[in-house]
């Protein structure tokens, strides 16, 4: 059988066809995948840029286990009642918060950043080694609604993970610390963070600042040393934390029905 | 060469000792080697042929599908994230709690740590705290997790006839009145209780009902031992066996591993005493010898396995017992002669001559430390009450009460006995019983059916059951209470006098379920009782103090301050901490109670035993054994339960009669034919024969704990029950002997054995390759000769520092600098239990495939027992070797994955990376440990494999099921077309790593554990960082590297990282020891291995066996170089 050279151009072009179609497809496919840009409506219009970024709530303040879990979690409702059950009550997004948890149901918020299961990301592993949270979620301090900032492909991963500078090894977890890098890892981590009373005063100021405007509160903030602070925070609120160690729950009761009305919850001291 | 010389003599199978020709193709490879026997045949059943899907269509097919879905587009789904609106205080999502618990599994009463996430419970384990389990766990504990999820419970309270859903004040209510009206015509009918809370609530019930009477009834029990040492030593109390402290174990037809009453402590006990241990210089381990008549779990790890008849058990106990006495060995004085011809009860059980004196003697060399163990079902053939007598007798003559035999704290995990139930059977029949409650036991189910419970049932007015299923009896009931999981509930347990455990509900009801004990106390509040009453006292003065109903939980709690707190020495602490520390703890030692005064009757028990008058041994007789998976089929409805093969027969799904080699060549059966078996007294069973290798010639062996009718989805129709060849005569149940009778029927059915498949062995047929067993064994004798015994044959020594080995890849240049992760496995331990093989389903998610897949070879558990056979198949010794992915540093599978989907990791992980995965297999053929394992179907979508959802419908699809909950979160679930494998517990490696990191320390040794080897009864397993020194890894492998050590096929260069311990007999040398390769022999070097006959001195055998090993060595890679 004798070949042409149109039959031939003719199956090149179709071939040519079919490959920009397929790579077309498979970027297009592949950066949907990966979700870059992504940025749903949710349930309630809340703002990071006011809370983060204006307020400066610390991150850590509402989404407390990202440095215990892998998981960084959304806070459970009551974290966003303990404030909002006496602030800026007058707001219909606010009303439509305290809605929900009056009627007991959670926010249905939209998930933004998701993972292959197969993919073991541990947030605390990242936190604790000093990593801001806005490395890989962006600026979103100044986010009225959040959206996926980084494509989360294994690719972008390994542009940390490639770099020295980011796998921490002993030597750079010290630089990172001395450079007051760990925002929170002190809580959990014992070690040298611990002492750092400036660090840890700055934390408890920035939660009073933000929440405690409440007098009683006052002269907590004007303490100096961690130890000291901790302890008036404890004798103002009147909780008995040997009591608990103890075992005994009804101090606990006692102390959250004390302080039910007060701007505060368990998780404001207890990350 | 004879024929006879091409015996094997390490086998796995029948067909392959024969040499069946399909067998040894297979083994030489070429095809996909992992297609069991029968592959053809199999796959015809499933109903696809073998090549469904041509190359071209399937190109063609994914090319549609490629384009399908670029033409979809890839955006997500919406996902949501729900968070809690109060957040529950304990609870970090994706931080696992861990709760001390008991399991609920049997009466044994091991601790549990529960391990859950967000509040639902994913994996058990051994609470090191409890004294009965210390830290480890059986298969049938672990597998009790998703018996919670079982969709089949009972999901509230009902009537049985319509279904319909009762209001539990209204059955409350009712049965109050109807008890009222009985009086001392109510029964309750329950298995073992025990634990101070629950024993405490049902005496209460009892006080609210006066004259109900309370029958205990178990399908195993231990009466007719505690009806013996009542003889012997005036007190019933069951004792606790030291098996740990003993040197020469002697077991008479009991399978303590298997059957209990403790079976995780037994296992644990005997595999603490056949550990290696250096004595003055001097190795030195305990002795196992069974007397048994088909190989059980516990006969299997015998050093002397004498197959005898259960009617020859008695007779052999009773004749050690004169032996004894014969000899004038007694610790205790005054034992008469006991009057029996030694010599023809050894000819008539066929023992070799001069058996008995052999081991009343080792008895007797060891009094003090050894012990004789009888009884169990197999022994439960009319004669029970003797066969008990004697061993107590023997027991006691030779020091063991009061070392290994501990009666300070008796027992009571079985508490059952048969004369009650049938008193109770004789009672409703005769119209004296009103009403019936039962719990705890099914004995619809586990009696025979010629002792008529079920008709005898029916004259019962009033029946209720507290059963979580509708099972047998259930479904005879009128209305069902339906209990909660022990998951869900408080409670208590106290399996020894003193030894007390504390239970915790780790998850909320998952249905409108109530705890069996709380019903106990509402509905003696029904019935005016005030025990369980709360008193409120008035807000106000003057007004009323308000009374409710104490919940369960509290009753415990009040109970614990009572009888726990109070009397246990513990007024050092406030009842708060107390309580607290309990929870946390699980399990509390309180003081032993006090001893009682024994007789000791041993005149009147000898006299009693030489007029013993032995059963007749017909042609065949009956052995009824539990099985180890099934036990006494209370959890028939746990898929990982039947999917596992059984520690011997390595058949899973099925139960069958086991019948000799011999006996089924006579009667002209083979592997399963389908059977009717008959007792002789009314009992028939129908079954697939199995050819077990070992069993006794005249013994048909029957295993229980399947052929459930109303078990559940899963339990239903699978097998058949053995209980059915009881016989019930005067106040005694006989199981075993028996004058039996068995037809072929002419249906047969393929039995899903699984030692079959994933054959390791080369082609034994190829002259060009030797060939280096796949397990080394040697005895005793010879270890003290030589270190280097076990190594005797093809001494490889991979292991050896400083050897230099070829490398394919560059590790010079990429050496390990922070982990090195390591097992070492000791076969002497092992007791082929397999806990570990459902501890690692789960913990990763392994899918249950059904039958009809595991008849294809598609079976996906990471770890596999082997089992292999050793020398006759008469007269078999067992072998039994732990069988997962060895991550082999020159890994074989790694070089021939196309996509990388398989790799090497710098901690010496042979990772498995799912989503690079396409399938291909090439891993899996080039695997040479055959532990790949491929889903050939979305496995994990259903409950009993892909083919009984066409069946069953939507109700087989775990998604449907609660079922989706027992799924660790640290896991992927593996979809279709994915390759997957053992990864030494990567998630545990990981959060280790990731909890080190964050306390800034290194991993402590000790504190991470593989699934496998945290479950291990007998401790076998050790796991760790080869480059940390405080590993005990690290000792094992330091001290055992070119003595015991050895890797599975090393000789292969894959440079296994899983260093197996060989396996050391405490039994005379015998042939195969000194080179067991003998008879395999070809060609240059069969000249020296003339196997050496009776009596070696292996001081003379072992030097030239070595320095042939050497040649052999050279000829081997000289092979293979030319090659």
């Amino acid at each position: 059988m004798k070949v042409t050279a149109e039959a031939i151009l003719a199956r090149w072009r179709l071939a040519a066809i079919a490959v920009v179609l397929l790579a077309a497809g498979g970027v297009k496919g592949l950066e949907l995948t990966h979700n870059r840009g992504y940025e749903p409506l949710q349930p309630i219009a809340f703002s990071h840029k006011v809370h983060a970024g204006q307020l400066g709530l610390d991150c850590l303040y509402c989404h407390t286990n990202a440095e215990k879990s892998r998981h960084a979690t959304v806070p459970p409702m009551e974290t966003c009642m303990g404030c909002h059950s006496v602030v800026r009550t007058d707001r219909p997004e606010v009303q439509k918060l305290a809605k929900f948890y009056e009627d007991g149901e959670p926010v249905p918020w939209v998930r933004i950043h998701s993972l292959p299961d197969h993919v073991y990301f541990p947030h605390s592993a990242h936190v604790n080694a000093g990593v801001a949270c806005q490395t890989c979620h962006g600026p979103i301090q100044e986010m009225e609604v959040v959206k996926q900032w980084v494509d989360t492909s294994m690719g972008w991963c390994m542009k940390c993970h490639r770099s020295d500078e980011y796998l921490r090894t002993p030597e750079s977890l010290a630089r990172a610390q001395e450079q007051g890098e760990f925002a929170h890892s002190y809580y959990r981590t014992g070690g040298p963070a611990r002492t750092d009373a400036t660090a840890l005063r700055k934390e408890y100021a920035s939660v009073k600042d933000a929440f405690w405007n409440g007098e009683q509160l006052q002269e907590v903030a004007e303490t100096e040393s961690p130890e000291e602070l901790h302890a008036a925070i404890v004798e103002t609120l009147g909780y008995d934390s040997f009591a608990r160690q103890q075992g005994d729950r009804g101090a606990v009761a006692d102390h959250v029905k004390a302080f039910q009305n007060a701007p505060i919850n368990c998780n404001t001291c207890h990350y | 060469m004879s024929e006879q010389s091409h015996r094997p003599i390490l086998w796995s199978t029948l067909e392959e000792y024969e040499g069946d020709p399909e067998v040894l193709a297979r083994q030489g490879g070429g095809d996909w080697n992992t297609k069991p026997r029968g592959f053809a045949e199999a796959l015809e059943n499933l109903g696809i042929p073998e090549v469904a899907l041509r190359r071209r269509t399937f190109l063609k097919m994914s090319g549609f599908a490629a384009v399908l879905a670029a033409a979809a587009g890839c955006e997500k789904p919406a996902e949501k994230i729900l968070p809690y609106v109060n957040a529950p205080e304990e609870i970090v999502p994706g931080v696992p709690n861990f709760y001390a618990s008991t399991c609920g599994g049997c009466a044994a009463g091991c601790g549990l740590i529960v391990k859950t996430y967000e509040a639902r419970p994913i994996k058990l384990e051994g609470n090191p705290a409890s004294p009965v389990n210390r830290g480890t766990l059986c298969s049938r504990g672990q597998a009790s997790l998703i018996d919670l999820y079982d969709p089949d419970r009972v999901r509230h309270p009902l009537v049985v006839a319509d279904d319909s859903t009762l209001a539990w004040e209204k059955a409350d209510a009712e049965l109050a009145a109807a008890l009222k009206k009985a009086g001392g015509r109510a029964v309750l009918l329950t298995g073992t209780i025990h634990g101070p809370a629950r024993v405490a609530a049902l005496n209460e019930f009892k006080k609210a009902y006066p004259g109900l009477r309370h029958i205990v009834y178990d399908a195993f029990s231990d009466h007719e031992a505690a009806d013996a040492r009542e003889a012997l030593f005036g007190t019933r109390a069951v004792p606790r066996y030291h098996f740990d402290k003993s040197e020469v174990t002697v077991l008479l037809g009991a399978d303590p591993m298997a059957e209990g009453p403790s079976a995780t402590e037994s296992m644990a006990g005997i595999g603490a005493s056949r550990k290696v241990r250096d004595d003055h210089g001097r190795k030195t381990m305990g002795r196992l010898i069974a007397f048994e008549p088909t190989p059980t779990h516990s006969g299997i790890n015998a050093d002397y396995r004498h197959s005898v008849r259960p009617s020859d058990l008695a007779p052999i106990a009773i004749a050690i017992a004169a032996q004894l006495q014969k000899d004038g060995h007694s610790e205790v004085p005054g034992v008469p002669s006991i009057t029996v011809n030694i010599a023809a009860i050894e000819s008539k059980a066929g023992l070799p001559e001069g058996t008995i004196a052999r081991v009343a003697s080792d008895l007797w060399a060891h009094r003090g430390k050894a012990v004789v163990y009888a009884g169990g079902v197999m022994g439960r053939n009319g004669k029970g009450f003797e066969l008990h007598l004697a061993t107590n007798l023997i027991n006691a003559m030779i020091g063991a009460e009061g070392t290994i035999v501990d009666s300070s704290r008796p027992a009571n995990h079985s508490q059952g006995s048969a004369a009650s139930v049938l008193g109770l059977i004789d009672d409703m029949k005769k119209g004296l019983v009103d009403v019936l409650l039962v719990h705890g036991t099914n004995p619809v189910y586990s009696l025979p059916e010629s002792a008529g419970f079920a008709e005898a049932m029916a004259k019962v007015e009033t029946r209720v059951s507290f059963s979580m299923h509708k099972d047998e009896t259930a479904s005879l009931c009128g209305r069902i209470l339906p209990d909660v999981h022990y998951l869900e509930n408080w409670g208590d347990a106290e399996p020894y006098a003193g030894y007390v455990s504390l239970r915790q509900p780790v998850i909320g009801k998952l249905w409108d379920n109530r705890a069996f004990e709380e019903s106990l106390m509402m509905i003696a509040r029904a019935g005016g009782s005030t025990a369980f009453d709360v008193t409120i006292p008035a807000a106000k003065e003057g007004d009323e103090p308000t009374v409710r109903a104490m919940t369960w939980h509290e009753f415990v709690r009040k109970t614990w301050d009572e009888k726990v707190y109070q009397s246990g020495g513990f007024a050092a602490k406030s009842f708060q901490d107390f309580w607290f520390e309990a929870l946390r703890q699980g399990a509390l030692e309180l003081p032993a109670p006090a001893a009682k005064d024994t007789e000791r009757n041993v005149a009147e028990a000898a006299t009693a035993l030489s007029a013993f008058q032995p059963a007749p041994a017909p042609a065949l007789e009956i052995a009824v054994y539990p099985m180890t998976n099934t036990g006494d089929g209370r959890h028939a409805n746990n898929p990982w339960l039947l999917e596992l093969p059984d520690p011997v027969s390595k058949v899973c799904w099925d139960n069958y009669v086991a019948l000799a080699p011999s006996t089924a060549r006579e009667l002209k059966l083979k592997d399963g034919d389908i059977v009717s078996l008959a007792n002789g007294s009314g009992g028939t069973i129908e079954g697939p024969v199995r050819i077990q290798p070992g069993t006794h010639k005249n013994v048909a062996a029957v295993g229980t704990g399947w052929g459930r009718t109303a078990g559940g989805a899963v339990a239903n129709g699978e097998g058949f029950n053995a209980f059915a060849l009881g016989s019930a005569s005067g106040n005694t149940l006989a199981y075993s002997g028996g004058d039996a009778a068995i037809r072929k029927t002419g249906g047969s059915t393929q039995l899903a054995d699984v030692q079959g498949h994933n054959f390791m062995k080369k082609n034994p047929a190829d002259e060009n390759e030797y060939e280096r067993p796949l397990i080394q064994a040697t005895s005793l004798e010879l270890y003290n000769k030589s270190a280097e015994a076990p190594q005797a044959v093809h001494h490889i020594p991979y292991w050896e520092k400083g050897e230099k080995k070829p490398d394919i890849w560059r590790t010079k240049d990429f050496p390990y600098t922070r982990h090195k992760w390591v097992m070492t496995i000791d076969l002497n331990s092992c007791t082929g239990c397999n806990a570990c093989m459902v501890a690692c389903q789960a913990e990763n998610n392994i899918p249950v495939v059904g039958k009809r897949e595991v008849l294809v070879g598609r079976e996906m558990h990471w770890i596999r027992i082997e089992r292999y056979y050793k020398g006759d198949p008469e007269d078999p010794e067992f072998v039994k070797s732990p069988m997962l992915c060895q991550q082999c540093d020159n890994a074989p599978c790694e070089t021939v994955c196309p996509v990388l989907a398989t790799v090497h990791s710098d901690e010496g992980i042979n990772q498995q990376i799912y989503n690079r995965c396409v399938g291909t297999r090439y891993c899996a053929n080039n695997c040479p440990y055959k532990v790949r394992r491929f889903n050939f179907y979305n496995y994990s979508k259903f409950r009993k494999g892909p083919h009984d959802e066409l069946e069953a419908g939507a109700e087989a699809r775990i998604a449907e099921t609660p079922l989706a909950l027992a799924l660790n979160p640290e896991i992927t679930v593996r979809s279709k077309g994915i390759m997957e494998k053992c990864n030494f517990c990567q998630q545990r490696v990981r959060s280790a790593k990731d909890e080190a990191k964050k306390l800034g320390h290194a991993i402590p040794a000790g504190s991470l554990k593989t699934a496998c080897q945290q479950t291990c009864p007998s401790q076998a397993i050790t796991f760790g960082d080869a480059l940390d020194e405080s590993n005990e890894v690290v000792r094992i492998r330091e001290e055992n590297v070119g003595k015991r050590g050895y890797g599975v096929l090393e000789e292969t260069n894959v440079k296994p990282n899983v260093m197996y311990l060989a396996q050391i007999w405490n039994r005379e040398t015998k042939a195969f020891d000194v080179d067991y390769v003998t008879a395999h022999s070809h060609g240059a070097h069969s000249e020296d291995h003339a196997p050496a006959e009776g009596g070696h001195d292996a001081g003379d055998t072992h030097p030239a066996a070595e320095t042939e090993h050497h040649s052999q060595a050279t000829t081997g890679h000289a092979g293979r170089t030319h090659s």
